[in-house]
C-alpha cells in the first residue's frame, strides 16, 4: 500500500511538475466553459444535458492526452525497466498510474463545477439530474483513461498512444452503427451494449443506468488488466 | 532444440493472457446478469425517465405472457425513449416480453403485423392481439389492462333527451377544388362543440369499449354497460327507460349523471334513491370561478378521496348546485360530495353558501350482494358542458370525467397515471450577468490554471 501511494505521489508530482498538465486542463476548463456558456444564451434552461454531452466528447479528447504517457514515455525514456525492478506488483503499479489520473480527471470536473454557479444564481435547477451527469462523466472519463493506459503499456511512443486511444474511443463511440442498420441482427444487443454513446444518454439527463454502469466498469477494469499483463510481457523480455 | 525457447516463450505469453480471459469470462457473465436484474436510479426531481408506481403495479399483476413489439423509427428520440420505458415493464415483470422492430428495416415484419407508420405497439398475449398507437406511458399502461383482461369494459352514453351527442366528431374529406390533383384531398376533422367524441376518444384509449344507447332501449341495453353515462339530458327520459335505469342502478348498476341546470330529464326518482336534490337555477360563485365568468365555478381544492387525488383544476360552466338530503337520506346511503363551490357561492335569490357540484352516492348492502363488489352507486355532476368537445381538453376537466368514469368502472388505480413533463427551469441572463458567466467560465478559471502552468514551466526553467 504504501508502495501505491509513493508511486501515486510520484506520479502527481511529475504530471503538475511540468506545465503540460495545466495546459491540458486549462484547455478542458475553457472548451467546456465556452461551449456552456453559449449553450446557456442560447437555449436559456437550467439544465446541463448539453454541457455534459459536450465534456463527455472532450474528455474523448482529452483523457488520451492523458494517458499517454503513462507507460508509453516510460519505456521511451528507458525508465520503465527501472520501473519493474520495483517491489510493487504489475497491477499495483497501473493502479498507481491510474489513480494519478483519475486525480486529474477530477479536477479537470470539478473546474467545470463553476459551470452550476450561474444556474443556481440566476435560475432553480433541478439538482439531481446534475449530480447523475458528472457521475456519469467521471465514469465516462475514468473508462477513457482506463483504454488508454492500457494502449500506453503497449506502445513505445506516446503519439501512437494517443492515437490508438482515440481510435478505440471513436470506434466504441460509434460501434453500435450496425445494431441501428440492423446489420447483424444477432449481434445488435452486443454492439448496443458495447456503445458508448448508447448508455451515454441515461448519464447525461440524471439517470444511472445500473447494467450500463457494470458495463462501463468492467471493461475499465478489463484494460487495467491488460495494462498489467502488458507490464508482464515487457519483464518477459 | 532451438525451437524450445521460442516455444516456452509463446507458451509463457499464452499463460499471461490466461486471467485476463477468465476475469472477461466473468465480466461478460456479471454483465448478462446485471442487464436482467439491476434497476436504475433516476435523479430527476419528477422521475421522469421512470415508470409511476401505478404503471409498476399494472405490470406486476400481468399474469400470462405478453409480448410487445414496439414498431419505432431508430432515429426518433422519443421513439427510442419509449422503447427504454417499455424495458422498464420488462424489468417489473419478466412475463412482458419486449421487442423493438422499426418498419423501415423489417417492413415484411411489420406487414404481417399490419403495422404501416412507426409509433404503434403491437401486444399479443395467448391469442389475443392489440395494436396501440402512441407512445406514452398511458397509453403502455391501459394496453397491458386491456390485454390483460377478457374484455373491454362497455360505457354507455344514453342519447335520444337532447344529450351532448357521443360521436360528434365529424370527419369531412374535401373532394372540391382539387382539379385533376387528388393528392390535394384534405381531411378535416371537427369536433363539435357540444359533443362527446374527445371524452368518447379518452375512454377509448383507456382501454374502455364505448356504446350509444338509444332512448326506448335501456332496458335491453344496460345489461350490457360497466357503466352508464347521461350527459346532459335535456328532455325527460320515459318511463320506461327512467324505470329501467332505476332498476338497474339499485341492482348494483354504476350510472353517471350529468345534469344542467332547470331542465328535465325525468330521472327524478333515482335521484330520490340516492337522497339527491338539484334545487332550482345555475350557481354563481364569485369566489372561485374560471377566468372572469363567476358563472364558471372552479375547483382546485377536491374532497380528499382516490377520484380526485391530483387532479388540476377543473371548472363547470352554468352549473346546477347539489343537495344531499342531510340526516333525512335514505336507509343505506352515503353520499360524500367531490367538487364544492367555495362559500361564496349562491343560487338565484339565495343566500351564499358552499354548494356540491359533484357528488358520489352509494348504497350499501340491502340492495347489492354481500360482498359488496355490486354495490349501487351514482355519480351526479350538476354540469355536463365541463365533458364536452369545448371544455374538455382544457385544464383538468377531461382527468375529471375520465377519473369519474374509471371510478366507477373499478379501474381506478389506472387514472392516477398522468403525464409529467420536464419542466423547463429558465434561466433568462441580462447582457450583463452573460458577460459575468463568460468571462468566469470560459476565460478566468482557464487562465489561473494557464497561469500556474507558465509559473511552473519558468520555475523549472
Amino acid at each position: 500500500m504504501s508502495g501505491f501511494s509513493a508511486l501515486y505521489r510520484k506520479e502527481l508530482r511529475t504530471d503538475f511538475g511540468s506545465p503540460v498538465a495545466l495546459v491540458v486542463v486549462a484547455v478542458f476548463w475553457a472548451l467546456s466553459g465556452y461551449l456552456f456558456s453559449f449553450n446557456l444564451f442560447f437555449v436559456s434552461t437550467g439544465q446541463m444535458v448539453t454541457a455534459f454531452h459536450n465534456m463527455t466528447i472532450l474528455l474523448i479528447l482529452v483523457m488520451p492526452l492523458v494517458s499517454m504517457r503513462a507507460f508509453a514515455e516510460e519505456a521511451r525514456q528507458g525508465t520503465l525497466e527501472l520501473l519493474l525492478t520495483l517491489p510493487l506488483s504489475d497491477f499495483t503499479l497501473v493502479a498507481a498510474k491510474y489513480a494519478a489520473g483519475l486525480t486529474m480527471l477530477a479536477l479537470m470536473l470539478a473546474g467545470t463545477t463553476s459551470a452550476v454557479l450561474p444556474l443556481a444564481w440566476y435560475g432553480q435547477p433541478d439538482y439531481g439530474p446534475i449530480i447523475g451527469g458528472y457521475i456519469g462523466v467521471f465514469l465516462y472519463g475514468a473508462l477513457f483513461l482506463a483504454i488508454g493506459i492500457a494502449v500506453s503499456s503497449a506502445c513505445t511512443n506516446q503519439i501512437v498512444a494517443a492515437s490508438v486511444t482515440w481510435g478505440i474511443l471513436v470506434l466504441l463511440w460509434f460501434i453500435d452503427y450496425p445494431a441501428a442498420l440492423d446489420a447483424f441482427p444477432a449481434l445488435s444487443p452486443f454492439f448496443q451494449a458495447l456503445s458508448l454513446s448508447a448508455q451515454h444518454v441515461d448519464f447525461i439527463r440524471g439517470v444511472l443506468p445500473g447494467p450500463a454502469t457494470v458495463t462501463l466498469a468492467s471493461v475499465a477494469v478489463l484494460a487495467l488488466m491488460v495494462a498489467a499483463v502488458n507490464l508482464k510481457r515487457w519483464r518477459l523480455r | 532444440m532451438s525451437r524450445h525457447p521460442r516455444l516456452r516463450r509463446a507458451g509463457q505469453r499464452v499463460l499471461l493472457w490466461l486471467p485476463v480471459v477468465a476475469v472477461a469470462a466473468l465480466l461478460l457473465a456479471f454483465n448478462l446478469w446485471s442487464s436482467r436484474n439491476l434497476g436504475r436510479i433516476d435523479l430527476t426531481a419528477q422521475r421522469l425517465y421512470s415508470l409511476s408506481p401505478e404503471s409498476l403495479e399494472v405490470a406486476r399483476q400481468i399474469k400470462q405472457p405478453v409480448e410487445v413489439t414496439w414498431f419505432y423509427d431508430l432515429r426518433n428520440k422519443s421513439m427510442v425513449d419509449a422503447l427504454e420505458l417499455l424495458r422498464q415493464y420488462s424489468h417489473a415483470n419478466p412475463l412482458i416480453r419486449v421487442r423493438g422492430v422499426d418498419p423501415a428495416l423489417r417492413p415484411a415484419e411489420a406487414r404481417e403485423a399490419g403495422i404501416q407508420f412507426a409509433g404503434s405497439a403491437v401486444l399479443a398475449s395467448d391469442a389475443r392481439k392489440m395494436t396501440i398507437n402512441g407512445g406514452t406511458e398511458t397509453d403502455f399502461t391501459n394496453a397491458l389492462i386491456r390485454i390483460s383482461q377478457r374484455g373491454a369494459q362497455t360505457v354507455c352514453f344514453t342519447q335520444g333527451h337532447r344529450e351532448a351527442m357521443l360521436d360528434s366528431l365529424t370527419s369531412l374529406d374535401d373532394l372540391e377544388d382539387h382539379g385533376d390533383d387528388e393528392n390535394l384531398v384534405a381531411r378535416v376533422e371537427v369536433h363539435e362543440q357540444h359533443g362527446m367524441a374527445m371524452a368518447r376518444n379518452a375512454l377509448q384509449t383507456l382501454g374502455f369499449a364505448t356504446r350509444a344507447v338509444n332512448a326506448g332501449g335501456l332496458s335491453q341495453a344496460l345489461p350490457r354497460c360497466a357503466v352508464v353515462v347521461a350527459a346532459g339530458p335535456r328532455t325527460p327520459f320515459g318511463a320506461d327507460d327512467a324505470d329501467a335505469l332505476r332498476r338497474w342502478t339499485a341492482a348494483g348498476g354504476k350510472t353517471l349523471l350529468l345534469l344542467e341546470p332547470d331542465t328535465q330529464h325525468g330521472l327524478d326518482a333515482l335521484l330520490g334513491d340516492f337522497g339527491i336534490a338539484r334545487p332550482a337555477g345555475a350557481l354563481v360563485d364569485p369566489g372561485s370561478h374560471y377566468r372572469n365568468d363567476p358563472g364558471s365555478p372552479a375547483v382546485s381544492d377536491y374532497t380528499r378521496h382516490k377520484m380526485t387525488r391530483g387532479l388540476p383544476l377543473s371548472f363547470f360552466p352554468g352549473v346546477a348546485g347539489l343537495e344531499p338530503a342531510g340526516d333525512s337520506l335514505p336507509k343505506g346511503v352515503v353520499v360524500t360530495p367531490l367538487a364544492q363551490t367555495s362559500d361564496q357561492a349562491h343560487l338565484p335569490g339565495q343566500p351564499a353558501s358552499r354548494y356540491t357540484l359533484m357528488a358520489l352516492a352509494t348504497r350499501n348492502a340491502q340492495a347489492s350482494s354481500d360482498d359488496g363488489s355490486a354495490r349501487p352507486t351514482l355519480l351526479v355532476a350538476g354540469d355536463s358542458d365541463f365533458a364536452t368537445n369545448r371544455h374538455f381538453a382544457t385544464l383538468g376537466n377531461g382527468a375529471l370525467f375520465t377519473s369519474a368514469v374509471t371510478l366507477l368502472a373499478g379501474e381506478d388505480a389506472l387514472l392516477t397515471i398522468r403525464p409529467r413533463h420536464y419542466e423547463n427551469r429558465r434561466v433568462e441572463l441580462s447582457n450583463r450577468q452573460m458577460r459575468t458567466v463568460f468571462w468566469t467560465s470560459t476565460v478566468a478559471l482557464p487562465l489561473l490554471a494557464l497561469m500556474a502552468g507558465l509559473l511552473l514551466w519558468w520555475r523549472r526553467r
